[in-house]
Order: C-alpha cells, then structure tokens, then sequence
C-alpha cells in the first residue's frame, strides 16, 4: 500500500481553521491588558497593590485634586 | 463677562475636550484589539508561513503563534490604531470648531492612545515570555522523552517493504491524509500540532505512534503501528538452498510464540501479509509438513509483535531463495542485509564437506539419500557472497552479529550423527569438519558470533532443551535488549548495550 505525498499548497484552504492555541495566545495577551490597565486605574485610585502594601502617601487622583484646589 | 467666567468656560472646554479624547482612544483601542485579536479569522497561510528551522519547514501545519502570527497580530494592532486614529484628522467634526475642541481632542485622545498601545504591547512581552518558557520547556520534555526512550530501547521504524530503516516514521492526518514529516514537538507545536486543515494531531512519537498510520519516509508505503516505539529487530536468514531457512523461521515462531504463552507475553502479526504466512507456515510446521519453497520474488519480512505498549518489540524476519545467495544478481536488492542486527547463516549439514564425506560412507538409506543435495556446495560461498554484498554496499559487518545455524539437527540424529548442544561444542564441531574458512573469517568480521545445531520439528518434546529452534532468534532479541522472554537458554545471551550498535 503506498501513500501518494500530498502537496501542502493543496491543503483545503476553505476549511481552514484558527489553532485553539492561537485563540488561547490571543485572549491571554488581551486578558492581560486588561488587568494591566486595571491595575493601574486601581493605582490612580489609591487601591492599587503597592497602596495595599503600606499607607499611601499620595495618588495620581489626589494630585489632580490637588492641582484643581490650586487652580481655583 | 468676568475673567473667572471666561477660565470656567475654558477649564470646562479643556476637560470636556479631555474626556472625549479619552472616549475616543478607548473605542479606537477596543477596535483595535478586536481587529487583532478577538478576530476568528487570521491573516496567516500555514501552507506558506515565514517558518524557519529543520526538518519540520515542509511539514502542513501552523506554526507556534509565536513564530509568526504573533508578529502578525502586533502589527494588524499598531496599524489599526494609527489608521483610525490618523482617519480622526479627516473628519468634519474634528475641525469644528478649528484649533478650539477638534484639536485638544485629538491630542488627548493621541496621549491616551500611546498609553494603550504601551500597555497591550507590555501585555503581548508578557504573554510572549511567559508563553515562551512554557513552549520551550515542554517542547524540551517532549523531545527528551523521545530521544531517552530511542536510545534506551533501541526504537527504530523499518519500512517492510523497501527495507528503509528510519529514526521516525512520517504520519498522516486522520483529517486530510497529508503526510507530517517531522512530528516531533518544534516550531510547529508543542503538546499538539495543528494540521492545515484544523486536525489536531499529537507531537513526539511516543504518542504519536500509536494514534495515527505511519507511513516509510522513503517510499511512502505503510509502517507497522508502534513503529520507532517499540523495540525494533532485523534478523535476516540466509544460506545455501535446501538449508532449511524458511522451516527453522517457522519452528523458530512456533516455539517462540510458545515460550511467549509462558511468559505471558501476548504475540501477535501486524501485518496482513506477515498473518497470512505465518497462519500457513505455523500450520505446516505444526503438522510436521514440509514448508513452501520460498519464491525468488523478494518478500515482505515476517513480523510479529511481541509485548504491548512501549516495552514491546517488532520482530522482523527476513527470507529470500537460497538461490539467491548464487551470485550478485541474486542478493543485490536485498537492501535488509546492511541492516539486519542479527544475520542468521543457515547451514544445510549434508553440504558440509567433512559431514558429507562422512555420510558419503555411511549405507544407503532412504533418508541419506534424500537430504544428500545433488550438486553440492560449500556453505561457505553463501556466506562470502553475503559479507561481500554488506561490504560493498558501505555497511560493517562489525557492527553486527552472526548466528551461525546448523540446521536438520533431528535428521543428523535419526543418522547416528551426534552433535554438539552449546555454541563453542558447534563451532568445534563445524571447524574439524571443513568449514574451519568460515568460523575464523566470521569470528573475524562480526562483532559477536554464536553457533546453534537446532531441530526445526514441529513439536519438540518439552523437556528437551537441546537444539531449540527458537534460540537463534531468541538470542537475537536477547541481544539487541529484549527481556521479556529470558535469556535464551542455550545462547547464555545477555543483553550488551553498547553505543556503537545503536546505529545498526
């Protein structure tokens, strides 16, 4: 029994379909983004993890606060 | 108006203008990411992706999303993001009013942007390095696995038809039947690959050998399921005509299959060909008929599998016509010989020259006269025909072994002709009867030699352990590290696992 040797450029092009990893790589990276950003409006906010780990001192919010109360 | 008023009015324009240019760059962010990668579809070909590296480049399959399509999706991001977000200049509303809310907008909403951008690009290095380390450390465990278990096990793929003898077999996906080359775990997966047309099939051949139809490298044709996993054998049998080949391969089967039963070890045929056979020549030797003279054509080896599962082992015996050992014409094809671990050299007695002289003077019986070959020739011809055509074709018969077989041992019995049970009585006994040529320029030129006297009989008697048909081919799989039966009784044969062999 002998197997004729397929060409790849023959694969069936319409039912192609994308890898579960790809989907999986994708959703991490966007998954990550989100906490990333996330985290960082926690941090604005004073409620970030490194606030978490001592008092805070001042937040991104508190200097905009601060610059408002300056400006009036 | 005041002047407090007029910075009121400014200081709300400004905030507003900050907001929407906030809104703004969050919705052409959200776009983005979801034209790069929340998108089902994808804008690479696997069939002609940028792959780079060995071996598995030809193969069908998408590459890692690392090796490309990463790349592919940052740059479907960044484009995205700057095509939309150069589009806001065009727009009416941006210049309305000019230089006043168009403007700031943008340029909070560009300042917002860059943040963005910069947090998905830091959550793709993340990902990537992340994803990486996974990736490498189990592609490494993978193909680790692989190479401990070929080397420790001697696994090797053989193809039965054009005799090739490969690391790895190719595999076909169940799917669309293309041919993987390469499946070990690389740049086209780790765990899994994906196969052009979405099959997903197992990487490494641990698994894969037992999941899809391996097929020759070579020529395409179809290898035995297990191959490269389980413990691969060649043992090509050759010798003069009427030396008894073909009935000590089958003898040699009977009782090894029942030494298997003993041992619990299951034994089966793999293949179509090889079962057909075997059930004919099992038949034969078992009625105490005479065996089937095996045809000039070139055969298929006979195959049987002994043992499950990835301590098994693939026993490949090979015949041909004795006259085929007649001259370099004969043997040319038989690519099995450079390749063959144990060669088995069947010597037929009554062409022995001391033997033959012997009986020569013995009376007349039915029994002489029926085994005493017409035109007689020296075994030895056989064997120089053999070791010349392994030389000739770029192989070492150093690296391999040679079971020297003296075969019709019952008859010799029946004739009052007693002969030796263990290997250095045979090798005596063969050197003072004239083949004393061949002892020293085998012992000379094979790595290891062993000389049997076997009964090839259908049903020996069970407590005789003398002249086993079984033990040559019990040596051969003792040698090449196959335990799963014992040591071969009468060969004392002990597994040698040297380096050098590996490559036979």
């Amino acid at each position: 029994m002998t197997t004729q040797f397929p060409n790849p450029a023959n694969a069936p092009q319409s039912t192609r379909t994308v890898p579960l990893s790809y989907r999986c790589y994708r959703g991490a990276v966007v998954l990550t983004a989100v906490l990333i950003l996330l985290f960082a409006c926690l941090g604005a906010a004073g409620h970030g993890p490194l606030h978490a780990l001592g008092e805070p001192t001042s937040t991104a919010i508190d200097w905009v606060k601060a610059q408002m109360r300056t400006s009036e | 108006m005041d002047d407090t008023r007029t910075y009121t009015i400014i200081a709300d324009i400004l905030v507003s203008a900050v907001g929407i240019g906030v809104l703004v760059a969050a919705g052409i962010a959200v776009a983005a990411i979801i034209a790069a990668y929340l998108r089902p579809v994808t804008s690479l070909d696997p069939a002609t992706a940028p792959e780079t590296g060995t071996g598995s480049t030809a193969d069908p399959a998408w590459p890692n999303y690392f090796r490309c399509q990463w790349q592919l999706d940052a740059e479907i991001f960044r484009s995205t993001v700057l095509r939309l977000y150069r589009a806001g200049y065009d727009r009416w509303w941006a210049k309305f009013p000019v230089f006043v809310v168009g403007w700031p907008v943008l340029f909070a909403a560009g300042l917002f942007l860059g943040f963005l951008s910069a947090i998905v690009f830091v959550a793709c290095g993340v990902v990537r390095i992340a994803g990486e380390l996974a990736y490498w450390f189990t592609v490494a465990g993978i193909r680790l696995a692989d190479l401990l278990h070929a080397k420790s096990r001697r696994a090797e793929a053989s193809c039965p038809t054009c005799f090739e003898v490969m690391d790895r077999p190719a595999y076909t996906c169940p799917g669309c039947g293309v041919l993987h080359r390469d499946i070990r775990p690389g740049r086209r997966g780790s765990i899994y690959r994906a196969c052009v047309c979405g099959h997903r099939l197992p990487t490494g051949v641990l698994r894969a050998a037992w999941t899809l139809d391996a097929v020759c490298q070579h020529c395409g044709a179809a290898v035995h399921h297990g191959a490269a996993v389980l413990q691969d054998v060649r043992v090509p049998v050759f010798g003069e005509p009427h030396a008894g080949k073909t009935r000590l391969i089958y003898a040699g089967f009977r009782h090894l299959i029942a030494l298997a039963e003993t041992h619990d070890v299951p034994v089966t045929f793999p293949d179509d060909s090889s079962r057909d056979r075997a059930e004919a020549g099992l038949r034969q030797i078992a009625g105490d008929q005479r065996t089937t003279k095996t045809d000039w054509a070139l055969e298929r080896p006979l195959t049987c599998q002994l043992g499950t599962g990835i301590r098994g082992a693939l026993l490949h015996v090979f015949d041909a016509a004795g006259e085929r050992f007649r001259g370099a014409g004969g043997h040319d094809d038989l690519h099995y010989l450079n390749d063959g671990h144990t060669l088995v050299f069947a010597v037929d007695p009554f062409a022995i020259p001391g033997l033959r002289q012997f009986m020569a003077g013995l009376k007349a019986s039915e029994l002489r006269d029926e085994h005493m070959p017409v035109y007689p020739r020296n075994p030895e011809e056989a064997y120089g025909e053999v070791v010349s055509r392994i030389r000739t074709a770029g192989a070492e018969t150093k690296r391999q072994r040679l079971a020297i077989v003296v075969t019709k041992a019952d008859i010799l019995a029946v004739l009052d002709v007693e002969t030796p049970e263990d290997s250095e009585g045979v090798k005596t006994w063969l050197y003072e009867n004239g083949m004393h040529n061949v002892v020293l320029a085998a012992e000379r030129e094979f790595k290891e030699v062993r000389y049997f006297a076997v009964a090839s009989v259908g049903t020996p008697d069970p407590a005789e352990t003398r002249h086993r048909a079984e033990a040559p081919f019990l040596w051969a799989l003792t040698s090449r590290g196959f335990t799963g039966l014992g040591p071969s009784s009468t060969s004392g044969a002990t597994p040698v696992r040297d380096e050098s062999e590996a490559v036979v």
